[in-house]
């Protein structure tokens, strides 16, 4: 039996792609890329290409920064990291230097309570 | 445990075990697996005592005497905090022994060292081999153990995998795959109080944390990382594992595990005497599992690859979540490609995919564009 087909969209893929392709040629539409097409050929497409990734440095700054790791975090990861990686892997720490394994004994600071309730975990975001 | 003491005698070589050679794993592998059962025991005891500090003289004297006694074991990340905050120790994550123990290895070592003890259908042992097995015996399954507190046994509960099984369910609220080594269904007490939210959660942690990596240079259209959904899902795994580690309970079954399985996975970690002599070399730990099961007559896990890969990453994965290190300013560690935090994560997405057949990297529900739209008033 014949069924209707629907012609839109189908999966989130597609719909990416979709998105993709039309950001790509409203940019292009914005900076004249297709009269350039037929007056001056590939070469100042790819001219145009080059200022449009200019013009999207500012974006770029947008996206995901370094993350802002305080000191007792940042030791408890590197404590972490040599308990329970192996050696013979190459690990590099949050920060991409290559993660050193002291092998600690006991903190010689007094260990703070960790358990943090959600009172708390809210006052820090209020304060933050 | 095992693990870090591997990985110890590994860097830094260990004189009263004959390794003089630094950065030489066969060695280490061989020192460890040769070891004497008390000396395991006893740093094992070491190891609880530096996150627990319960024992009494004569116990600390007598751990003076093992061959490992000066090797220090790695610090806790946090120590309990009378009366009863949980600390965060810094041996391997419960979900490390329960992914590990998922290939079925336990049941089949346990038929192994069953086998050679009763028989000699797998030929005769090796010196080396006989040392391994009364090993085993006394990690596994108990036998004339010194110290017997930190086998977590006793004659109320003297089944250690039903122990283990028990702290699977409340702490991550799953059960093994398999039954009885005769497939029979494993009865265990079931306790009432259980993470039962907690694959849902993890899987939807990992889900995002993928649609995070794919996205991570992704500066224009279509950016779908959430990174508060990521911080707030690793929040609430925290809050549901720590629930379950007030006043130290599972911490010492959790190392139990840990030493347990760690054991079995150094077993099958590369071509040793006791894969020699059981004729299953390989150039997998998967493999040598699969022969070695082959021969004993117990299937290992037909995801036994998938499982034995990412247990080092889930542990690691799940330990830092659990450490509060996470925090909204730097969820971004959790994805960061080319570290080890984001390559744990990265590693447990692949396999857990592989492991439980869920395509973690596609949407639970895709996008309906055809759905329903609220009408206009009229």
């Amino acid at each position: 039996m014949a069924t209707d087909k629907h012609s839109g969209a189908s999966g989130p893929a597609l719909e990416a792609r979709i998105a993709v392709l039309e950001e790509l040629f409203v940019r292009l539409a914005q900076a004249g890329a297709t009269e350039c097409i037929l007056e001056n050929g590939f070469k100042t497409i790819s001219d145009r290409l080059q200022s449009i990734a200019d013009q999207m440095a500012p974006l770029r700054s947008l996206g995901p920064g370094e993350p802002q790791v305080a000191a007792e975090e940042d030791d408890r990861l590197r404590n972490l990291e040599a308990a329970l990686i192996s050696p013979q892997r190459t690990v590099k720490h949050w920060n991409g230097t290559p993660s050193e394994r002291p092998r600690k004994m006991l903190p010689d600071r007094p260990v703070e309570t960790l358990y943090d309730t959600r009172e708390q975990t809210n006052q820090r975001r209020t304060a933050s | 445990m095992i693990r870090q003491l591997v990985n110890y005698i590994f860097e830094f070589g260990h004189a009263a075990s004959g390794v003089t050679q630094l950065k030489d794993m066969n060695a280490a592998t061989t020192a460890v697996l040769t070891a004497d059962p008390l000396d395991l025991t006893l740093y094992i005891e070491q190891v609880w005592n530096s996150y627990s500090p319960t024992a009494g003289p004569a116990r600390r004297e007598l751990w003076k005497l093992g061959r490992f006694q000066d090797i220090p074991p790695p610090a806790p990340i946090a120590l309990p905090n009378p009366p009863g905050d949980p600390g965060i120790p810094s041996w391997d994550h419960l979900a490390y022994s329960y992914v590990l123990e998922n290939t079925r290895a336990t049941q089949i070592l346990r038929r192994v060292v069953s086998q050679y003890r009763s028989g000699e259908s797998l030929g005769v042992p090796s010196p080396q081999t006989r040392r391994w097995l009364e090993s085993t015996e006394a990690l596994l399954h108990g036998a004339a153990n010194l110290i017997a507190p930190w086998l977590s046994t006793s004659s109320a509960r003297n089944d250690s995998e039903y122990v283990r099984r028990n702290a699977y369910w409340r702490l991550l609220g799953m059960d093994l795959a398999h039954g009885t080594p005769d497939n029979g269904p494993a009865e265990y007490v079931k306790a009432t109080a259980a993470n039962t939210d907690f694959v849902r959660l993890f899987e939807e942690l990992l889900y995002e944390l993928w649609r995070a990596i794919s996205n991570i240079n992704n500066q224009v259209a279509g950016n779908e990382t959430d990174k508060d959904r990521i911080f707030r899902i690793a929040q609430e795994l925290q809050y549901v594992l720590r629930s379950r580690r007030l006043g130290e309970m599972l911490d010492r079954e959790e190392l139990a595990a840990a030493t347990v399985l760690g054991w079995v996975e150094l077993t099958v970690s590369n071509d040793n005497f006791v894969v020699a002599d059981l004729k299953a070399q390989s150039t997998s730990s998967a493999n040598r599992l699969r022969m070695i099961g082959s021969r004993v007559g117990l299937p290992a896990h037909s995801k036994s690859a998938a499982l034995l890969s990412m247990s080092e990453h889930i542990s690691f994965l799940l330990r830092t979540i659990e450490s509060a290190v996470i925090t909204e300013s730097n969820v971004t560690m959790l994805y960061q490609p080319g570290t080890g935090l984001g390559e744990a994560t990265r590693r447990v997405i692949t396999e857990w995919s592989a492991a439980t057949g869920k395509d973690l990297k596609a949407r639970a529900r895709p996008v309906d564009v055809n759905r329903a739209r609220l009408v206009a008033v009229k």
